[in-house]
């Protein structure tokens, strides 16, 4: 059984049965009351299994969505923050705290497995404009599928993410293949930092590139087809 | 967009930085902000026509003038303003007097230097570096903008600077090819802060709420100017002093009315035509040095008339000043005399009675003091003095020698000088004096016999020094 929420008239809720009440009310199915909770979980919850990335424009206002958005598979590692500059203020005379913020700085990392496909690199940037008023880009300085220079135009263009977080079941009568937990759209994304690193252990040859952006946009997944 | 609102502050509204907006903010605005910009505004003649004025300018010239001119856009916006900094401050003298306290004299509002720093791309797409250079120098900088009687406005995201550049520099270096940053310095001659509250517009552009920190375009304009040219310097002058002097000066007239802009006016207006260029002056001055001579000598003796009575009321004034003065000084001098007078007396009662002490110390010390002379006798420097002849002598010699007084006078000092030893009669005495004389060693001088006389005499000093006594006499002259 859920816990409602708790209004000022009910007062708070000291003496919930903790053994049969819980917070999270996740369906038992698309039509469904609300279910037993965690065991839901596995079919509610957002799992890397469930994640996209595609590569795309750096505006999403000004392009929308086409086929020009590119996924990029064989992501090991997918980490993002945000910073919005808090500071807190203190006056003389007064034990209050206020606060203040500056401009949110964002920053995206993502991992990847080395293989013979695009990498990274040559991937994040497919879709930028390199030259003016031009929309495909031009003939790539690179050879292969392993782009390792980020000093060349078109790995210095900006380009877009957009990122799409899915459940594994369905839990809603919209769902397909699972909910649609969030969609958003990191827009004017640069690439800071690029690496790889082998290991004689490891398996596998892995690249890493750090990246920055101007804001992120929320995409209404009712309308996105994907 | 639905009408954006003011967020209320905590659960009674009052609660100060409940929520912090930027005027930015997603909820008042969809353009995520306005950039700093600079625009450029000529006269109205220049502005209505500015193809001759565009002929002499270079293509990126052209560029920046367009963007600059347009004040329907967002005027000249290639450039990342960071930061700025600007001080406002008022024009005073402070006049510190006695007791502790000061007078403060304010002369209105110093001129509003503005410091702009901030980043001009130099690349291929942007070309801000160029760009902004030639803005600065073909439009901005103070002595281009007064030129053709122009003004530029520096416009922040809440504040707008009217005036001109008076400096810019740039910095510049290898490891980012692309970042230029620079700073300037704006000489605001007028500013306008805009209320938060212009967010919650109908239209972003109207302001509901401006603070007008001073006067905009204060200086002349250049039709004020042309008017002025057309009537002579000599009349301006003249109605001036007259618009001042020929009435009471009213000094209460306040510094915004319109009596006193009109008399500013009068004056300013006689300024000669020396903006842009340098006229000839035949043709344009219709008056001579002869007349400005002879007009300045005609309102010498106008004001001369007003000020001398003055100079003289003060110059009587001084005069009754200096004499009451040199009254109270002789009333001064007068005590001081006599308070000396006095004080003289009183010195020489003092000295009197030092006198009298000075005789009594004598009197009491005159035993003693001959004892002394008589005991010291034939010392010169403190040296031996052989002693010769009879060690003792009778009363009645002692007495005859003690009357002459000579003697003992003379023999003083001589290396040879028979220095007679007297003792008294009494056997005793002088049995202790010859013991004395063997222990004591009367050779040095520094010690003399101790005397101890019978009893029932007047003992007088013991000990160190020979005693005077009388009667019966006993002296004792010993070395």
């Amino acid at each position: 059984m859920s816990l409602a929420t708790v209004s000022k008239r009910d007062g708070d809720k000291s003496t919930w049965d903790w053994k049969a009440e819980y917070v999270e009310k996740l369906r038992n199915s698309y039509y469904g009351e609300p279910g037993d909770g965690m065991e839901l979980f596995s079919e509610a919850s957002v799992t890397p299994d469930t994640t996209l990335i595609l590569a795309g424009p750096p505006r999403i206002i000004e392009s929308g969505f086409s086929e020009r958005l590119s996924p990029i598979g064989l992501v090991t590692d997918l980490s993002f923050s945000s910073d919005n500059g808090l500071r807190p203020m203190w006056e003389m005379g007064t034990d209050m705290t206020y606060f203040t913020r500056g401009k949110v700085s964002y920053q995206l990392n993502i991992g990847a497995m080395v293989a013979n496909k695009p990498s990274l690199l040559k991937i994040l940037t497919r879709q930028s404009p390199v030259e003016d008023n031009t929309s495909f880009p031009v003939a790539p300085v690179h050879s292969g599928q392993f782009w390792t220079n980020m000093d060349t135009s078109n790995t210095t263009a900006p380009f877009g993410i957009l990122m799409i977080f899915k459940t594994k079941g369905n839990t809603e009568a919209t769902g397909h293949n699972g909910d649609i937990a969030s969609a958003m759209y990191l827009e004017n994304c640069n690439i800071g930092n690029f690496n790889f690193a082998l290991n004689s252990q490891s398996v596998s040859l892995n690249e890493n590139v750090t990246i920055m952006f101007d804001r992120m946009v929320a995409v209404d997944y009712q309308e996105l087809s994907v | 967009m639905t009408t954006p609102s003011k967020i209320k502050q905590g659960h009674n509204g009052k609660e100060r930085l409940y929520t912090v907006r930027p005027r930015n903010s997603k909820a008042v605005t969809d353009t995520r902000g306005n950039p700093s910009s600079i625009t450029f505004h000529l006269p109205p003649d220049l502005a209505s026509n500015t193809d001759k004025y565009k002929s002499t300018m270079t293509p990126t010239e052209l560029k920046v003038f367009e963007q600059a001119a347009n004040h329907e856009g967002l005027g000249f916006i290639n450039f990342i303003a960071q930061s700025t900094s600007y001080s406002i401050q008022e024009k005073s003298q402070i006049m510190h007097t006695f007791g502790g306290k000061e007078a403060v004299y304010f002369y209105g509002r110093a001129p509003v230097m503005v410091q702009l720093s901030g980043t001009i791309v130099d690349d291929i797409d942007n070309d801000q570096f160029a760009q902004f250079l030639a803005m600065y120098n073909k439009f901005a900088r103070g002595s281009s903008a007064a030129k053709d009687y122009a003004y530029v406005t520096l416009s922040l995201n809440n504040a707008k600077f009217v005036g001109s550049f008076m400096n810019i520099s740039i910095q510049q270096s290898s490891d980012r090819d692309t970042d230029v940053t620079f700073s300037a310095q704006f000489l605001a001659k007028t500013f306008t802060i805009a209320s938060s509250d212009t967010v919650f517009q109908d239209s972003k552009y109207k302001l509901t709420s401006e603070i007008n920190v001073r006067d905009e375009d204060p200086t002349l304009t250049k039709e004020v100017i042309a008017e002025a040219i057309s009537k002579s310097l000599l009349e301006m002058v003249i109605d001036f002093v007259f618009d001042v002097f020929s009435s009471t000066p009213d000094l209460t007239v306040a510094s915004d009315s319109p009596e006193r802009a009109e008399r500013h006016k009068a004056v300013f207006q006689g300024v000669p035509n020396t903006f842009g260029k340098l006229p000839q002056l035949d043709g344009l001055v219709t008056f001579s040095a002869a007349d400005v001579t002879e007009f300045f000598d005609v309102v010498n003796e106008f004001i001369d008339d007003y000020i001398t009575p003055a100079l003289d009321l003060i110059a009587a004034i001084v005069d009754f000043v200096k004499a009451a003065i040199t009254l109270i000084e002789a009333v001064e001098q007068a005590f001081d005399d006599i308070l000396d007078l006095i004080k003289s007396v009183v010195n020489y009662v003092y000295g009197v009675i030092d006198t009298v002490t000075d005789l009594w110390t004598k009197l009491v010390n005159f035993p003693k003091s001959i004892s002394d002379k008589i005991g010291s006798f034939g010392k010169s420097g403190g040296s031996p003095i052989p002693i010769a002849g009879s060690t003792s002598i009778s009363s009645g010699k002692a007495m005859e020698l003690l009357s002459s007084g000579s003697n003992i006078g003379s023999a003083r000092g001589t290396p040879e000088g028979q220095i007679a030893l007297l003792s008294i009669t009494s056997a005793k005495l002088q049995a202790q004096l010859q013991a004395n004389d063997e222990s004591a060693g009367l050779t040095t001088g520094s010690t003399v016999p101790s005397l101890s006389l019978p009893s029932g005499t007047n003992q007088g000093n013991t000990g160190q020094t020979p005693g005077f006594i009388l009667p019966p006499p006993i002296l004792i002259i010993g070395g």
